[in-house]
């Protein structure tokens, strides 16, 4: 075999090469002191560098790490709402739920303002009608006297009513 | 001049007289319910009255004593309906007392109308405007003489009243009324009186120990209508079709249940029509009688009977109409469809 190459040094290092050039180098590197020492020097320096990588390895300050997390919490309800709008506004189920808002919009204040509106006892219009009614002398509902006009104005107060017996 | 020509002229001068003579007697007729109107003022009785009204499923029949003291005090104590045995009602000029002795209580109440001379003379002058008078035989009724005035309808000829009038006090002593048909719709009639000098003062006092209160007061005269309609707050409507002769004659705006009501009656002289009118779409609650649909036009409407009076109901632009009366449902409806074409 030739002297291997440097960059299949290093990818022998790394267990990167196929299982015959792997065999290959391997027989080679016990055989040649040259190639046994280059296989050294790359050794050497691929320790060192992923010592130097471990060495400069910080961790973040707590306040990034919490500011990721609480975003993270953030974002996941609102992709999930994403999600579930995402399905709701497919047609077959936006059309029908349009109609029940729109419907629900219009009839239900209507029945509230219903709930909440007065009414009138039909009595109370018979009976105010006759009143009414039976001040025309001789019309349908007049009573007897058929009109009634006073001569003098003193005859309004029920002050000089004589309260004096219990039947009427 | 011929035998022909003198008989000619013998028929044409009895037709002058005739007629002549039937002025005459209408011009007596007049005078006679004018001194029925105002024998309440002179004339002091004491009697018993029947008072009866014919629906079309039902009828109403009161049966009540009178005493009235000339000017203006009335004692009315029923005898019946059963439902109202024992009650009374004491009118002194226009305020009236109900006793009712069932709930224990006395409402008050006053009636503009009642003791107003405007008023009165209105009535009068829309009843001879409305209806022909003419004196029909003379009769008898609760046990004296009486003249007999029948009244047409100016517009249509038809009979619509005959009055008994006492002939030596003017008192009405006898009262039908009938309709479009012919068929009576109400009567009246004295089955006793006695005419007396004076009356008791006990006869109109209220008893003792019963509460009073407040009810309502009823129909400004005609010379308020304006203000009375003013007062309303809302736009009072009026129908643009009346039957012949109807005219407004009171009004009156009173709050309902929180709801400012106006109320307007109609009358020829001797019929009436009442339109109620609400702003704020209160619909009338029926449920105590049977209510039916009816559509005219283009609204819906809902109507029930009671007795002989009629009650229809719709809305409309957000008012609320009811109109009560004893007209047919016809009538009502065409009256109605007027008020918002």
């Amino acid at each position: 075999m030739q002297h291997p190459k440097p960059e299949q040094l290093t990818d022998y290092f790394y267990a990167a090469l196929a299982p015959e050039a792997d065999a290959a180098v391997h027989a080679h590197l016990a055989q040649c002191a040259s190639c046994a020492t280059a296989y050294d020097d790359e050794a050497a320096l691929s320790s060192m560098l992923r010592r130097f990588a471990n060495d400069s390895e910080r961790e973040l300050p707590r306040s990034v790490v919490d500011g990721v997390w609480e975003r993270l919490a953030n974002e996941r309800p609102k992709a999930r709402m994403a999600a579930f709008l995402g399905a709701v506004m497919r047609p077959f189920v936006a059309i029908p739920a349009a109609i029940a808002i729109v419907l629900a919009a219009v009839f239900i204040p209507q029945y509230a303002a219903q709930r909440d509106l007065p009414s009138i006892d039909a009595s109370y219009y018979l009976q105010d009608h006759a009143a009414m009614a039976a001040t025309v002398p001789f019309g349908v509902r007049s009573s007897v006297p058929a009109a009634l006009v006073s001569n003098n104005d003193d005859d309004n107060a029920p002050a000089t009513f004589a309260i004096a017996n219990d039947e009427p | 001049m011929t035998s022909r020509s003198g008989a000619a002229l013998v028929c044409a001068a009895a037709a002058v007289f005739a007629l002549a003579g039937t002025a005459r007697a209408d011009d007596a007729a007049t005078a006679l319910l004018r001194k029925a109107f105002d024998a309440p003022t002179k004339v002091t009785y004491v009697g018993e009255v029947q008072s009866m009204r014919f629906g079309q499923n039902r009828s109403e029949v009161e049966i009540y004593r009178v005493e009235h003291q000339a000017p203006n005090l009335t004692h009315r104590w029923y005898l019946a309906p059963r439902v109202a045995y024992g009650d009374s009602v004491i009118t002194r000029g226009d305020t009236s007392y109900t006793v009712d002795m069932n709930k224990n209580v006395i409402v008050v109440s006053k009636d503009d109308a009642i003791d107003d001379r405007i008023a009165v003379d209105n009535n009068f002058t829309l009843l001879t405007a409305n209806y022909r008078a003419s004196f029909g035989p003379d009769d008898s009724a609760a046990g004296r003489m009486t003249h007999v005035i029948v009244f047409e309808n100016a517009y249509t000829g038809e009979t619509t009243m005959r009055l008994w009038i006492d002939t030596h006090t003017g008192v009405v002593l006898k009262k039908e009324i009938y309709g479009a048909n012919g068929s009576l719709i109400a009567a009246m009639r004295f089955t006793s009186i006695r005419y007396v000098p004076v009356i008791p003062s006990d006869m109109f006092s209220l008893p003792r120990r019963v509460p009073t209160v407040q009810g309502g007061s009823h129909g400004a005269p005609i010379n308020n209508l304006s203000v009375a309609m003013k007062s309303a707050g809302f736009s009072v409507r009026e129908p643009r079709y009346l039957p012949e002769g109807f005219q407004p004659l009171a009004a009156d705006v009173s709050d309902v249940s929180g709801v400012r009501t106006c109320h307007i009656l109609y009358s020829d002289g001797i019929r009436t029509i009442s339109l109620f009118e609400n702003a704020r779409d209160a619909a009338v609650n029926l449920t105590r009688f049977r209510e039916a649909h009816v559509r005219f036009e283009d609204h819906d409407g809902v109507y029930a009977e009671d007795g002989p009076t009629l009650l229809l109901a719709w809305s409309e632009s957000g008012l609320h109409y009811t109109l009560v009366g004893d007209l047919a449902l016809g009538e009502l409806t065409r009256i109605a469809a007027s008020v918002v074409p």
